[in-house]
């Protein structure tokens, strides 16, 4: 997915060993949140070959948030 | 327009019935009957209060009038009967009368019927019913009408507009009524929201432009989830912004 569609505003630059917020909603295709969404797991990847603790997380009401 | 109908007592051979005729023998205790005016296919003429109901008078020397306008439009006609009550001791027959056609008067607004409603001409309202839950991207038909007073259709054929406060729906461009009404085909809402405003608008140059009216309140749901989007510091969500992907 790529802004404009779904989100907007830019991403703030992070910092290397901070964490930072990031949350996944589950939508339609008209990228409405699909509020009733439960799935057993999300699992979050990274190009980043170093950032620890990326293990699968459950899924609930929707949305998953995780500190990266 | 205002309608007087005369119900009067008469014999055999139809002849008013004012006092002693060879068929009801004037006495004393003799007393006029009470009748009671019924409409039978307009119920809006006492459901909207335009007489008492129920809507009665005592003969006077065999007659009485009673006053009334047809509310609801019907080709066929409105059915009218006058009846005896019996409340004073009577039982005359019944009788029956269609005036007809009964037309809707000049269009001064319009309705809009969601999908899950019909039209009710004459109410107070104009239709029943609640509307659907949209879902969003889905397809739906929204229709409207001119109308009198009443809310009864009313022939008209000017061009009408549809507006919504969802921005990013597909609103079906203004179309021109036939006969008084036409359907919107291929409305789709794109935002879910429990408010989705909808807005019929006179488009045309003719005077006087019928009045907007305004549908509030209606729901849109997301349709099944298909995909998940990642937010980030600094991101919000914009539901409903939407195109079909080329990749």
């Amino acid at each position: 997915m790529v802004a404009p569609y779904g989100v907007t505003g830019t991403p703030v630059a992070s910092t290397a060993g901070v964490t930072f917020g990031v949350t996944a909603y589950a939508t339609d295709l008209r990228y409405n949140v699909v509020s009733t969404v439960t799935k057993p797991t999300i699992n979050f990847t990274s190009d980043d070959p170093f950032v620890p603790g990326w293990a699968a997380s459950r899924w609930r009401a929707a949305r998953l948030r995780r500190r990266a | 327009m205002t309608t007087t109908i005369t119900v009067n007592l008469v014999d055999n051979y139809f002849n008013v019935t004012k006092g002693t005729t060879p068929f009801i023998t004037y006495t004393s205790s003799f007393t006029m009957p009470l009748v009671q005016v019924n409409f039978l296919n307009d119920p809006n003429i006492q459901g909207r209060g335009f007489v008492q109901n129920p809507f009665q008078r005592t003969l006077n020397a065999g007659t009485t009038s009673f006053t009334f306008f047809a509310v609801t439009r019907d080709p066929s006609g409105l059915q009218v009967q006058a009846a005896d009550t019996g409340l004073t001791g009577t039982s005359y027959s019944t009788d029956t009368v269609v005036i007809s056609p009964v037309i809707s008067s000049a269009a001064v607004g319009m309705l809009v019927a969601m999908p899950g409603q019909i039209y009710a001409e004459g109410t107070v309202a104009g239709e029943t019913g609640v509307p659907s839950v949209l879902v969003a991207g889905s397809s739906n038909t929204i229709k409207v009408r001119a109308v009198d007073p009443y809310n009864n259709l009313a022939p008209d054929g000017r061009q009408i507009g549809l507006l919504a406060n969802d921005v990013y729906a597909n609103v079906p461009g203004p179309q021109a009524l036939a006969l008084g009404q036409t359907a919107f085909n291929n409305f789709l809402p794109s935002a879910a929201t429990g408010n989705l405003v909808i807005q019929a608008y006179d488009d045309d140059v003719l005077l006087p432009k019928l009045a907007t009216v305004t549908f509030s309140g209606l729901s849109v749901i997301p349709a099944g989830p298909t995909q998940m989007i990642v937010l980030l510091a600094g991101q919000s969500l914009v539901p409903a912004r939407w195109s079909r992907r080329t990749a």
